[in-house]
Parts: structure tokens; C-alpha cells; sequence
């Protein structure tokens, strides 16, 4: 019954992350690899692949992120916090981690208004469609979960009738 | 202490008598335990002493090292430790919900995802507690998801 976290359920969603996020590196190199190269560090080898430090920088990110993740919606720091609060501190936990790695390691030129449009709005896309699909989830798992209490409402019904 | 057995068809009813002194916290515990077999739990309110029925208990919980039966309109406190009601209560369709506190199945009216996995339920008092991570997948076995 008892089921603890432990180190490897927190590399477990390290390598998530890292790995989510390396297929699209990898994506987006063959896509705007040989266009970019020349402004983003993090296209530095064209579309030929994706630099070792950049993967080591975004090894990091995942470690900073999923540990954000494990306070954010825990009760170790937080004792109270509804759900709306957590995801909201989680998001923006995850664009300052961000900023300061675009700024640490030059990942586009700080100064290009673009670069950021473009940051934001794959960020925003990717958290709209985590967020749906989480709703959903939850959504999914309170019915199967109200479906079950009454199923066993019947039975206990049907125990005390016999 | 001097246990003794009389067995023989001619009984009709099991009778247990305790013969002793004086009262004491280890007496007490005992007839807490065997009441419990009867589905019946022993509680304390204002230096009285209650039998409550298991079934109509809410939950059960532990503040300050004290264990605390609720039922719909009130509050008793027993000499036995979680665990050991939780043990006795397990057939009664309790379940432990969390480190401090055992939930009564049969009094839960609504249950709700929460995040880390926990989950919230809302008891017939309209009262909610946590189901912690640790706990909640045997929750969701019982109800078969």
C-alpha cells in the first residue's frame, strides 16, 4: 500500500523533461538549424545536431525544474496552497529558470524582441496544452472515481437489505 | 494477571467478567480491544465514558499523541493508538488516509483528484480531508479504478 518518493522517481522525471525537451531541440535544429546558427548559440551546429553544453544546460534546467516541482506541489514549504496558486507559482518558476539560462548561457541574443515573441508563445502553447490535458485527466479520474463510490454505495445497499 | 477459561456446550452467550481493583489505563484498553471485536468502539467526553457504534463513526484521527473518534455531532477521545483501531476497524470498511487519520468508506459522499496525487474527500458532514499519495492508490483500488 505504502509507496514513498524516492531518487528515482525524481530522476525518472528529470529524464522526462530532458528528454522532452531534447526531441524537440532535435526537431527544431533540422527545422531552423541552419537559419539560426548564426544568431542562437543553441544552433551553433547548424542542423547537424545539438551542442554537448547545451544538453548539459538543459540536464540542469530538468534538475531545477522537477526539483521546483517537488516543493511547488508538496507540502514540505507550502502547507497551504490550492491548485491554482502551486501551477501558477510552477509556470513561473519555470520562465524565470528559463530567462536566466537565455541570459546565463545566450541561448538568443537578450536584445531581439522577436526571439522572445517566439519564447513566449511556444511557452505559452505548450503550457495552454498541459494544462488541458491535466484538466482532462482530472476531469476523467473524479468520474471513474464518483462511478466507483456509487457502485459500491449499491453493493453496501444491497448487503444490508439481505 | 489470572486469566481464566470456562468452556462447555451448555453456554449460550460468550460473557467475559474482569475482575480487578481498580481501573486502570491497561484494563481500560483491554475492554476498549474487546469491544472493538463487536464492532464497538470506547470513547471519553467530559469524564464520561460512550459506546460508540463503529458504524457511526466519520473518521478517526491523532492530535498531540491523543486519538480522537468523530462522529456526525461529536467528538470522543480513546485510549487506543491508531494503528490498533485501524487493525480491529480494517473489516468495518475503514482505511487509513494519512499519517494522523483512518476514514470511515461507508461516510464519504464525494471524492475529488487533488494535486500530488492526494486525494480530497468530502464526508456525509460535509467535512473534507486528504487522502495522502502514499494512501491514495488503495482508495482507487476499493473503488475499482
Amino acid at each position: 500500500m505504502e509507496e514513498k518518493k524516492n531518487i528515482f522517481d525524481f530522476a525518472g522525471m528529470v529524464f522526462i523533461i530532458f528528454g522532452f525537451c531534447m526531441m524537440c531541440m532535435l526537431l527544431f535544429t533540422v527545422i531552423f538549424g541552419e537559419e539560426a546558427k548564426e544568431v542562437s548559440k543553441m544552433f551553433a551546429l547548424g542542423k547537424k545536431g545539438v551542442p554537448v553544453e547545451l544538453m548539459a544546460q538543459f540536464f540542469t534546467l530538468a534538475v531545477l525544474i522537477t526539483l521546483a516541482r517537488y516543493i511547488i506541489f508538496s507540502d514540505v514549504l507550502i502547507k497551504r496552497g490550492s491548485i491554482a496558486v502551486r501551477t501558477a507559482g510552477m509556470f513561473l518558476t519555470i520562465i524565470i529558470s528559463c530567462a536566466c539560462f537565455i541570459f546565463a548561457f545566450q541561448w538568443f541574443p537578450v536584445n531581439l524582441w522577436n526571439a522572445w515573441a517566439g519564447f513566449f508563445i511556444c511557452f505559452g502553447i505548450s503550457s495552454v496544452i498541459s494544462v488541458m490535458i491535466m484538466l482532462l485527466r482530472e476531469k476523467m479520474e473524479n468520474r471513474k472515481m464518483e462511478e466507483g463510490l456509487k457502485r459500491l454505495r449499491k453493493q453496501w445497499e444491497e448487503e444490508k437489505n439481505e | 494477571m489470572k486469566i481464566t477459561i470456562h468452556s462447555g456446550e451448555q453456554i449460550q452467550e460468550t460473557e467475559i467478567t474482569i475482575s480487578c481493583n481498580c481501573l486502570t489505563p491497561e484494563i481500560e484498553k483491554i475492554i476498549c480491544v474487546i469491544r472493538m471485536m463487536d464492532k464497538k468502539l470506547t470513547g471519553t467526553k467530559e469524564g464520561e465514558t460512550y459506546l460508540i457504534d463503529a458504524d457511526k463513526v466519520l473518521y478517526i484521527d491523532t492530535v498531540d499523541k491523543k486519538t480522537f473518534i468523530y462522529t456526525m455531532d461529536s467528538v470522543y477521545e480513546t485510549n487506543l493508538k491508531l494503528y490498533e483501531l485501524e487493525e480491529q476497524l480494517s473489516s468495518a470498511d475503514f482505511f487509513r488516509a494519512n499519517k494522523s487519520c483512518i476514514i470511515n468508506f461507508r461516510k464519504i459522499v464525494s471524492l475529488k483528484a487533488d494535486f500530488d496525487r492526494r486525494i480530497r474527500v468530502t464526508l456525509i458532514n460535509q467535512e473534507q480531508l486528504i487522502v495522502s499519495r502514499q494512501y491514495a492508490e488503495y482508495v482507487k483500488k476499493r473503488l475499482g479504478v
